[in-house]
């Protein structure tokens, strides 16, 4: 079966009024500045009201909302949400342009274009400011670019009007006929590196730094796109002050602490994998390789456990063991068996059970989560995960191509742990390395900010916590005094940075985040279980402090929406009622394992074959309300070490689905050959696998396949050292010297083959066995 | 005025309601209360829209899926034709449609067309949640 015969049996079956999206980003030092732009056109004969459900970062503060028109350009303006919508609605009734801008969750927008007249175009220009994120010595820039299918778990409370879940589904479709054109601009003469993972570019260096587009100019919206930028200096700590309208002043201040991690401490880890339908295919391979690499990361002081969760969730161990030979044993074969087979995503139960779990006095508790995020239930999640910050630090990993930042980075800021992004093509090691890094940073928890003479409104109010590596910025709002220097106090450390009232310019992108900030902590806030009155009343009251910060710095929220209206007169008005078009978004590439080729499996589902469903859940039922694509579109080739298959490979999974009950044969297929940032079979990765719990290496055949010839030679070592210290030794020297170029991905496994080696390794003769 | 010409524009309609005018046109959308009367400027709401309302909100609020909402509304139990007893064996033809991760439907003596399934996969998500 070709593409092409097959979306031609669904061609212009339904008129969609949104062209295209267009992404403008300039990264400056540690802020991103971004305009997404969506052009509407209506191409039917009736007005239409266009209802867009689309995703912007997790931190971005959405301080612009206009509506061009030809050549006007009609600024909207913020205001309580329900009023907005009073608003908007009273513009349609009258038959005017209208124009809205909701809030759904942090990461979940809702753009809505009222009226729309035949044959009219209407471009919705979005702005809003984000702090970029730092990621080693990289940064960070995320634009997401669709909405993950969100499990709605069964038991909320009631909602009144639209349904809470619905609000985060809008209907997906395997490819829709509106792409992404987007360009970066990066300031900064001396970059040493600018790369996407996850889409191919175009980079022009220019004196100011250089501009990143997209190869292609019109790319399918189903993956995040990431741009990682390395300075050539080192991240610095500074203090950026700038200042609001009437004169007050605002600090960004970022520090660069470093700390000395503990080896000695031992910790109680619990990694809790998420095997619901949706992280199918590539995301669950991810999610087991760094579930992997972690517990190797486990030193002999530790004890572990694992669990992973869908509908139901089971645990390795009843309860945690210490980290040695067996048990590691034991947890490499447990995360060898298991897949993404169970259903639906229900976090709330296994965390409640880990957190709430007795405590080992000598060792602090530590959770890893692995998971996608796509729920619609975050802000209990991310409630919990802050009840128990005291005692637990959960660290997160966010993986897949559109895993909800939302609830990774929220239950993760919440805990006072710490959240990396895995996007399908990125390596995973650092990341781990990383990570490890910080779990391991002495939990300081008297973190504050010293402001000597000033007097301030700090954002977030409470410092965040301190990771080896990792900046800490926070934002002052300055109500009076004077300070040269601030300084970040953390049990018998300091640091400091100079700070410089007088350099304040007016505007700019602090105020804002300061603000955003604020928001972000009110807005965390709620959404926590308790009775209704009680909820309530602290709602009432969040909401009104929302609504003052949004309509004082004209920003988003949920409380607040952006409403704008283009007045019309006479004819120009709309005469009949406009339908109702909502938007489908497309579905997330590779979700629930549909790796780049869900379309024959929805096919399968939609010509009503009798047995579609087979055992691996999710993957063969197509999210539903998946309607077919009216027209064929470019997807965006892979990078070469991505994880989407080509033209070929599509074929070949569609060939299988004509056999109806292939799925799992058709998904297994599709993943064949895509390993994660390289080849399938990986020597290096699958080396470290080979490492025992306390250090050593044994001899493998892992180890005899990357010797080859020289496999022969060891045998003389073994007999006069002994086979771990041999062995041992050598893996070693072949990392250092043949692994050079990957040291971030080996230093950690290095370092626990070095302290037990000890000197047992001194005299053998590895240049012998390597010549 | 009497009662029964008694009519409103959607913010009373809403205000008296207890709900928010979003919450009047996402009602209207999902067909669970009738479109005003009247047209243009001229639109309004009657004390049968406030009355359907009421009734949509409660249910709604006391954790009635919303599709179970309007046969409620109109004052139809779910079931309300059952099957006819069954005396002795007999023999019946049933399409067998899998609409999601252990939800099926089973439609007696008929093939359903790829519209329909398409219409039903989107019910079932509404319902459901997209990912059920």
């Amino acid at each position: 079966m070709t593409k092409e015969t097959w979306v031609g049996l669904f061609t212009g079956e339904r008129k969609i009024p949104l062209e295209g999206v267009r992404v403008d980003a300039r990264l400056s030092g540690p802020c991103v500045e971004v305009t997404v732009t969506q052009r509407y056109r209506n191409t039917e004969s009736v007005p239409v009201e266009a209802v867009y459900v689309f995703p912007m970062e997790e931190g971005a503060a959405v301080c612009g909302f206009a509506a061009r028109i030809g050549d006007a350009l009609i600024e909207g303006r913020v205001d309580e949400r329900e009023a907005a919508f009073d608003a908007y609605d009273d513009a349609m009734m009258d038959g005017h342009g209208a124009f809205l801008l909701d809030q759904e969750r942090p990461d979940v927008f809702t753009a809505s274009v009222g009226n729309l007249m035949p044959g009219q175009s209407v471009e919705l220009q979005i702005r809003y400011v984000a702090l970029a994120r730092r990621e080693g010595a990289a940064t960070r820039l995320s634009i997401p670019t669709t909405v993950s299918p969100r499990f709605v778990p069964s038991g909320a409370a009631p909602d009144v009007g639209q349904p809470d879940g619905e609000r985060v589904n809008p209907e997906r479709w395997p490819t829709v006929p509106y792409g992404l054109a987007l360009t970066v601009e990066v300031e900064g003469a001396a970059l040493a590196r600018v790369e996407s993972p996850t889409h191919p570019v175009r980079t022009t260096l220019n004196d100011e730094g250089a501009t990143v587009e997209l190869s292609q100019d019109d790319v399918a919206l189903d993956k995040d796109f990431v741009l990682l930028v390395e300075p050539r200096a080192p991240h610095q700590p500074l203090a950026w002050v700038a200042r609001e309208e009437d004169g007050t002043r605002v600090a960004m201040i970022s520090f660069s602490p470093e700390l000395k991690a503990s080896p000695t401490q031992g910790h109680e880890v619990v990694f809790l994998l998420d095997c619901s339908g949706s992280m199918g295919g590539v995301s669950i391979r991810e999610a087991k390789k760094a579930l992997s690499l972690c517990i190797r990361a486990l030193g002999e002081h530790d004890t572990f456990n694992l669990v992973c969760f869908g509908s139901s969730h089971r645990a390795l161990w009843t309860e945690p063991r210490r980290y040695d030979d067996t048990s590691l044993s034991a947890a490499s074969s447990w995360v060898k068996s298991v897949d993404a087979n169970l259903g639906g995503t229900v976090i709330l139960t296994p965390l409640k059970e880990i957190l709430e779990a007795p405590r080992d006095p000598e060792r602090p508790r530590r959770v890893l989560l692995l998971t996608d995020g796509q729920v619609s239930n975050e802000a209990d999640v991310i409630a919990l995960a802050r009840q128990h910050a005291e005692h637990t630090r959960v660290f997160t990993f966010g993986i897949g191509a559109g895993a909800s930042e939302h609830l990774v980075r929220g239950v993760a800021r919440e805990s006072r742990g710490a959240a990396e992004m895995i996007a399908p093509g990125e390596r995973i090691e650092p990341k781990v390395l990383r990570m490890f890094g910080r779990v391991r940073t002495p939990a300081l928890d008297d973190v504050r900010v010293d402001y000597g003479g000033l007097q301030v409104e700090q954002s977030p109010r409470r410092t965040p916590p301190l990771f080896s590596g990792d900046s800490l910025t926070v934002f002052a709002r300055i109500a009076s005094g004077s300070a040269k220097e601030v300084h970040l106090l953390a049990g018998e450390e300091r640091w400091t940075v100079p700070l410089d009232l007088e350099r304040a310019s007016t505007g700019g992108p602090v105020p804002t985040l300061w603000a955003r900030e604020r928001i972000r902590e009110i807005e965390s806030g709620e959404g926590t279980r308790g009775s209704a009155q009680r909820r309530g009343g602290r709602e009432d009251r969040n909401r009104a402090r929302l609504v003052e910060l949004g309509k004082r710095y004209g920003l988003l929220s949920r409380a607040t929406s952006f409403v704008a209206v283009q007045q019309r007169t006479g004819d120009e008005r709309a005469d009949a009622p406009a339908q109702l078009r909502k938007i489908p978004v497309a579905l997330t590439d590779g979700w629930g394992g549909s790796g780049g080729a869900p379309r024959g499996v929805v096919r399968g589902a939609f010509t009503g074959q009798a047995s579609v469903m087979t055992k691996s859940g999710w993957a063969a039922a197509p999210p539903a309300a998946m309607a077919p694509p009216p027209a064929p579109r470019m997807a965006a080739p892979a990078p070469a070490s991505g994880g989407r298959g080509g033209m070929a490979k599509k074929s070949k999974a569609r060939r299988r689905m004509a056999r109806a009950e292939s799925t799992m044969d058709f998904m297994e297929g599709s993943m064949d050959g895509s390993g994660i940032g390289g080849s399938a079979s990986d020597r290096l990765f699958d080396l470290l696998m080979t490492q025992k719990a306390d250090g050593r290496f044994e001899t493998s055949a892992e180890l005899t396949a990357w010797l080859g010839a020289r496999a022969d030679r060891l045998s003389d070592a073994i007999a006069r050292h002994t086979e771990p210290v041999a062995v041992t030794a050598l893996v070693l020297a072949l990392l250092e010297r043949e692994a050079e170029d990957r040291e971030s991905e080996w230093r950690l496994a290095a370092d626990k083959a070095t302290a037990w080696l000890g000197d047992r390794g001194a005299d053998v003769d590895v240049d012998t066995l390597l010549a | 005025m009497s009662q029964e010409d008694e009519s409103f524009g959607i913010a009373e309609l809403a205000e008296r309601g207890g709900v928010s005018r979003r919450t009047v046109r996402y009602y209207v959308q999902r067909g669970l209360l009738p479109a005003p009367t009247g047209v243009g400027r001229g639109k309004h709401y009657t004390r049968e829209h406030l009355e359907a309302l009421l009734r949509v909100k409660d249910l709604q609020g006391s954790g009635v899926p919303l599709a179970q909402v309007a046969s409620r509304l109109w004052g139809e139990a779910p079931n309300a034709a059952p099957l006819p007893a069954v005396e002795g064996p007999r023999q019946s033809h049933w399409t067998r449609v899998a609409l999601g991760d252990d939800i099926e439907l089973h439609v007696r003596g008929r093939r359903l067309s790829e519209e329909q399934l398409r219409a039903l996969a989107a019910a079932v998500a509404t319902v459901m949640g997209e990912s059920s």
